[in-house]
């Protein structure tokens, strides 16, 4: 596939190839991580769109029911919060005969809506008034009727807002031109998906490609901890990833997994796994995640793992549950940082055997000669070199640029490697 | 015919290491062996001053660039690392003082001239390099031998690193000169050399 984007936070205009690995490097703030969080942003904005549409409109819907409600009560009632139970029940109800009645799986004219409407108040007891009743009616109607008029289109441009603005952080647009139309196009097999936006907001977006995949961005491994416990402050991507990591095992036969176990597919790749991980991470009676490294050993918390370990255990349990699936785009955003040589050099090997089973796009940012030299080394080995780009990101003041250097890497060693040559003249410098 | 066209010897006899009876390379490349130059021109050139210059081992002009080549067998202490400074700086002065015309007519008289055209080669012996230095003798001696501490895996390791980005890693602070006195500047041990002379003098 390939991406190209212009405008969009530091970058002015870029071409980017994802083929299977591409890896960027660069030094800090030169916009390495704004193409893995686009591509984020697009695959799970723009997947499985019918369904987001229809939770669109519900979620409208609920919260105009409630509204409308929310006025007409009256004073407060005695028992409020068991009234605004009855509302939020109510309101479910509403809006899920509603979508009902959108879909055509009710066939009824308006005034059978407004019976609907009017059968759930009664039995909800949330109006008494005869008269505040048939307000309540019509104003909901009213109210209503826009929403159930705008457009698919314009309800997933709404959603695509959403994802970007929080995975971006409200700065999609330019840095250098608020106001400047920011561009991605995306390009599979010949097909086009192209998304404008301004001023942080998609204003239009056109797609002949129906996306099924999905995009994983793991950049801390210490998200893992947030699986016991997933309260707090957690960023979209970590939000996303955790609820992958919860996945039951059950959900397995939907994925890919078994499938590729068939194949003998997962040999290598466990092989691997097992030479960092020698246990099983369980879910223990209290509901926490724990780490078992053989029948003899007491469990151990997942937040207590090595961050090392965390590294791998997070591929580990996303491919154990199934939630990686053939084609799947996976962003792994400095995934080195905690990992010795030696480790980064058997993660380079585990993410080049992944991408070649699974046929993932990969995007990888990273600052580590070894961790390059292992995803170059090993692509080679597999057979897969021919489809793994290399990026260089620079940074000129105002923009970020990403140069192509696929077929001479040493740009970016040498970018690696000129700090090693100015420690070497300091020390001899030193008086 | 010029002093420094006159004066000839081997690369292998302008690496003999006197204190230990030994040759650092083996090659039978023709080159200056800039030592007998410097001992002319002190006694034919400056008969009347009583200075004690320092010279680098040899001199060669190959087609578009030329090079100072230094040996240095034993451990490159802190003494070592300002004589090979100075050598460097003295080297340079008499070359200029020479008179001397490239192949191509180009007088060889300025820094301008050798920062364009010529480039130093350093070739140490690996294994004096990681050998402890001598006992610093001062305050700021012990400072200075504490800053400089090598370390032959960080330098096989930096050296690797900068080999994927087809550079070299240039050692004992000689990169200051790189650009500066010189063209490139490179620091070689004797193996590296010997696998690189043909690169180096084509």
């Amino acid at each position: 596939m390939q991406l190209r984007i212009s405008n969009i936070a530091k970058i002015k205009e870029t071409t980017i190839d994802i083929d299977g690995i591409t890896v960027i490097a660069g030094e800090n703030n030169a916009g390495k991580s704004t193409i893995g969080k686009l591509l984020f942003a697009v695959f799970n904005s723009m997947n499985n769109m019918d369904e987001k549409i229809r939770e669109e409109k519900r979620n409208k819907i609920y919260r105009t029911v409630i509204q409308v409600l929310q006025s007409y009560h009256g004073k407060r009632p005695d028992n409020y919060a068991a009234w605004v139970r009855r509302r939020n029940l109510f309101a479910k109800n509403i809006a899920d005969n509603v979508m009902k009645y959108i879909s055509g799986d009710i066939k009824q004219s308006r005034d059978d809506m407004d019976e609907v409407l009017q059968r759930g108040v009664k039995t909800a007891s949330i109006l008494e008034n005869q008269e505040d009743l048939e307000v309540f009616l019509k104003e909901c109607v009213n109210n209503l009727d826009p929403i159930l008029n705008v457009s698919d289109d314009r309800i997933m441009a709404e959603v695509i807002t959403r994802w970007f603005s929080r995975v971006f952080d409200n700065q999609v647009s330019p840095l250098w031109d608020e106001e400047a139309e920011s561009k991605i196009e995306l390009t599979i097999r010949g097909e086009k998906l192209t998304c404008l936006f301004r001023e942080n907001t998609c204003i239009k977006w056109e797609s002949d490609i129906h996306i099924l995949h999905g995009a994983f961005y793991i950049d801390n491994p210490f998200v893992i901890d947030k699986i016991s416990d997933p309260y707090g402050d957690l960023k979209i991507t970590e939000n996303h990833l955790v609820k992958f990591l919860q996945k039951e095992e059950e959900d397995l036969f939907e994925g890919i997994f078994d499938a590729v176990i068939a194949k003998d597919k997962m040999d290598d790749i466990n092989a691997i796994i097992g030479k960092v991980i020698t246990g099983d991470i369980t879910i223990n009676q209290e509901g926490e995640y724990c780490f078992k490294a053989g029948k003899d050993t007491r469990p151990l918390y997942v937040q207590n793992m090595s961050t090392g370990l965390k590294a791998f255990a997070l591929l580990k349990m996303l491919l154990e549950n199934g939630s990686i699936k053939e084609k799947d785009v996976l962003i792994l955003d400095e995934p080195e940082i905690h990992l010795h040589p030696e480790w980064q050099l058997l993660y380079a090997q585990l993410i080049v055997l992944l991408q070649r089973e699974f046929d993932l796009s990969l995007i990888i940012t990273t600052h580590s000669p070894y961790f390059l030299d292992a995803i170059d080394v090993y692509s080679r080995k597999y057979n897969t070199s021919q489809a793994a780009h290399y990026y260089l990101a620079e940074n000129d003041g105002v923009f970020s640029r990403l140069h192509d250097v696929t077929n001479h890497i040493d740009a970016i060693y040498k970018k690696l490697s000129e700090p090693m040559q100015m420690l070497e003249n300091l020390r001899y410098s030193i008086d | 015919m010029h002093i420094i066209d006159e004066v000839q010897s081997t690369l292998e006899e302008a690496s003999y290491d006197v204190d230990n009876g030994t040759y650092m390379v083996h090659s039978k490349l023709t080159v200056c062996p800039f030592d007998k130059v410097k001992e002319w021109y002190v006694r034919e050139k400056i008969p009347y001053a009583n200075p004690n210059p320092k010279s680098n081992d040899a001199l060669y002009f190959g087609g578009r660039e030329s090079y100072f080549i230094e040996f240095k067998n034993g451990k490159i202490t802190n003494a070592i690392n300002y004589e090979i400074n100075k050598k460097i700086y003295d080297s340079l002065f008499i070359l200029f003082d020479l008179e001397y015309v490239d192949r191509y007519g180009n007088p060889v008289n300025s820094i301008s001239y050798t920062r364009r055209n010529m480039n130093y080669v350093l070739v140490y012996n690996e294994e004096n390099y990681i050998q402890a230095g001598q006992t610093a003798q001062t305050k700021d001696g012990i400072k200075r031998q504490q800053a400089v501490s090598e370390s032959g895996h960080r330098t096989a390791l930096y050296k690797t690193v900068r080999k994927l980005a087809k550079e070299d890693f240039v050692l004992f602070g000689l990169d200051q000169f790189r650009n500066y006195l010189f063209r490139n500047v490179f620091t070689y041990t004797q193996k590296e050399f010997e696998q690189n002379i043909a690169k180096i003098f084509t």
